[in-house]
């Protein structure tokens, strides 16, 4: 285990000093200087600019003439729901489409399902977003077209995830507040899983297919077991081994397309947020979200590396 | 009476090339505490047999018997799933790639423990018990250890030895053993197959032994199967077939194999077939070994019948029988 975290150890020095090695060019790029630096030299500046970073002075924004991390706490919050529940919309219905094409391969359901997965695969998400506000929003009006919460509910902000928030807000609303805040969050978070789920719905059928075929599933068969039971415990543990190495690689696509969901659901975000720094060339706010939305990408990775060192035995080092 | 009897087993595969037999005509019997062989080449078809009668190939391969009865009950008649259920109570079966055959992401104990669990059920605690009281009869010092641990972490004959434990957790009636020391060291090799011994000895199981090895036959057997393209070619007591082979394919067999003690003379090459062995998608018209068969006639073109001589069954026109003596 202590092997294991001096290896991710460094990989996450290596890719936080590179991150804030581009955010401080980025930050110096403004028509103004972000911070007056003391020291004259690219290195000694860099340095300062770290300090900075850690003592919470990120910046101050030219456009809304705050501190850009105010602005920053404001908009992080919403980014991580909507993230966290398009990344367990994209690993529940992945999973489970890919385990329901795997177990009948060949057959009209597996094709099916493949060919739905191809489709969301392909599928441009701002279009794929409009069409779904089209759709449960305009059409149908199951669903609020934008935003997070209907302005009539009056919810303080206490740890700003609109869930917890509207939860613990055990105010006149009850639990209208709380759906609520759940049905503006739904349109969004199947948009932004939809490319997620599908590459992870394939990976897992694959993964899948591949695993059953080999000798342990023999023995496990052989011992008796329940189809089930070496489906869900004797191929899935090994299946899903490369399916969480992927899913790293979902978070990136998630984070750049949580920008674009954003902008099309008036989701109050950080993905908004950037994208009016940039169109604006507020270039403290621009180097803060970059780093925030990378960052998440770290942690995300870093957590699923662990998770699948602790599903592969092969990579823990015997004790 | 027999605990398992098989007569005209056939196992079909379709493939590119066709229906493909992997599996022709094989009859077989075993009584229950004996220790029967099965040998042939590699492709002769011995893995898909056991594999056949453990119920374990892929719904792809058609399987078909005039008679197939397991532990004096008909398989032909009940249901998959039935059929699935009898065989796994009475047959457990190990392979010989020992660390692949068993699961990468969980430990030993886990799964010797649902084995357990399955077949005999009982507490977590005693059913822990039973573990490694099942470790340590297959020779595994401290069981404890090992109990925790990955396959991985484990050699590939102690490996061999947890994937015995987990056969005898299911308590079979018979144990088929497909090539269980060939991918083993050779000193490795005799300690698994006295372990096999042993316990079928303390379980009073039968062993289906399948390999290339004519020395673990002599040395354990007490009947042999010879298998090629498929088919059974000759079957008898172990002693008698070694020493004296009726079907021209076991004598080849046989004296491709170097003793110690042979002569060396300068020019001289150990016996071997010529030709290959054809490839089951295209099998010679006939007795399947006729073109390469020095005693090969013109009535090898006519596909043989078992016969019996001597106690012996024969699929051979010309079986090597010294006239005289019969």
């Amino acid at each position: 285990m202590f092997r294991l975290l001096i290896k991710h150890g460094t990989t996450l020095f290596v890719s936080l000093f590179g991150l804030t090695l581009l955010t401080f060019v980025l930050s110096q790029q403004g028509d103004e200087a972000l911070h007056a630096y003391q020291s004259s030299s690219f290195i000694g500046q860099y340095f300062e600019y770290l300090q900075l970073l850690f003592a919470g002075d990120w910046g101050f924004s030219s456009i809304h003439n705050r501190p850009v991390l105010s602005d920053f706490l404001l908009h992080f919050p919403a980014t991580i729901e909507l993230v966290l529940l398009a990344l367990l919309f994209a690993i529940i219905f992945g999973l489970t489409l890919g385990i329901m094409a795997a177990n009948r391969r060949g057959k009209w359901l597996d094709n099916t399902l493949m060919g739905i997965t191809l489709a969301g695969y392909s599928m441009p998400i701002y279009w794929w977003g409009m069409l779904l506000v089209l759709l449960f929003s305009l059409t149908l009006g199951w669903t609020p077209v934008a935003g997070r919460i209907d302005y009539i509910y009056d919810i303080q902000p206490v740890t700003r995830f609109m869930l917890i928030d509207s939860l613990i807000s055990h105010s006149q609303y009850g639990m209208d507040a709380f759906f609520n805040a759940l049905l503006h969050l739904v349109l969004p978070a199947i948009t932004l899983s939809t490319i997620p789920m599908a590459i992870i719905a394939r990976m897992t059928r694959s993964s899948l297919l591949g695993v059953l075929k080999a000798e342990y599933i023999r023995t496990a068969r052989s011992k008796g077991l329940s189809q089930q039971r070496i489906v869900w415990v004797h191929a899935l543990r090994n299946a899903l081994i490369p399916i969480l190495t992927i899913s790293g690689v979902q978070i990136s696509i998630i984070m750049s397309g949580v920008i674009i969901t954003e902008y099309i659901f008036a989701w109050p975000g950080v993905g908004k947020w950037l994208l009016e720094a940039v169109s604006r060339r507020d270039f403290a706010s621009i180097q803060a979200g970059i780093l925030a939305l990378s960052l998440l990408v770290i942690a995300f990775n870093l957590a699923l590396d662990l998770l699948a060192s602790y599903m592969n035995p092969r990579l823990r080092r015997p004790s | 009476m027999s605990l398992l009897q098989i007569e005209n087993l056939n196992v079909d595969f379709m493939t590119d090339d066709g229906l493909v037999r992997a599996v022709d005509q094989v009859k077989l019997s075993i009584d229950s505490g004996k220790v029967v062989g099965v040998i042939g080449e590699s492709g002769s078809g011995k893995s898909v047999m056991a594999l056949a009668i453990a119920g374990l190939l892929s719904p792809a391969a058609r399987i078909q018997a005039d008679l197939f009865t397991l532990d004096g009950q008909d398989l032909t008649r009940m249901t998959p799933a039935e059929r699935q259920r009898h065989i796994t109570s009475n047959i457990s079966i190990i392979f010989q790639e020992p660390t692949s055959s068993l699961n990468p992401a969980l430990t030993v104990g886990y799964q010797l423990d649902e084995t357990i669990r399955f077949h005999e059920g009982g507490t977590p605690k005693q059913r822990k018990e039973r573990a490694l009281e099942l470790l340590s009869q297959v020779g595994i010092m401290d069981s404890k250890r090992r109990y925790k641990e990955y396959p991985h972490q484990l050699s590939g004959g102690l490996n061999q030895r947890v994937m015995i434990a987990i056969a005898l957790a299911c308590q079979p009636k018979l144990l088929i053993a497909d090539e269980p020391t060939t991918a083993l060291d050779v000193t490795v090799q005799s300690q698994i197959l006295d372990l096999l011994l042993k316990v079928k000895e303390e379980h009073n199981m039968a062993l289906m032994l399948i390999t290339h090895d004519f020395s673990i036959l002599a040395e354990t057997t007490s009947k042999v199967h010879v298998m090629y393209c498929g088919q059974i070619v000759e079957s008898g007591r172990t002693y008698n077939l070694l020493s004296q082979p009726f079907h021209p394919y076991t004598k080849a067999l046989l004296d491709s194999v170097p003793h110690f003690g042979m002569r060396h003379k300068k020019g001289r090459r150990l016996f071997n077939l010529p030709g290959t062995t054809p490839p089951i998608s295209h099998l010679p018209v006939g007795c399947y070994l006729g073109p390469r068969c020095p005693y090969a006639g013109k009535k090898c073109v006519q596909p043989p019948e078992l016969f019996n001589i001597k106690g012996r069954r024969v699929r051979c026109h010309f079986p090597l029988v010294d006239e005289e003596e019969s």
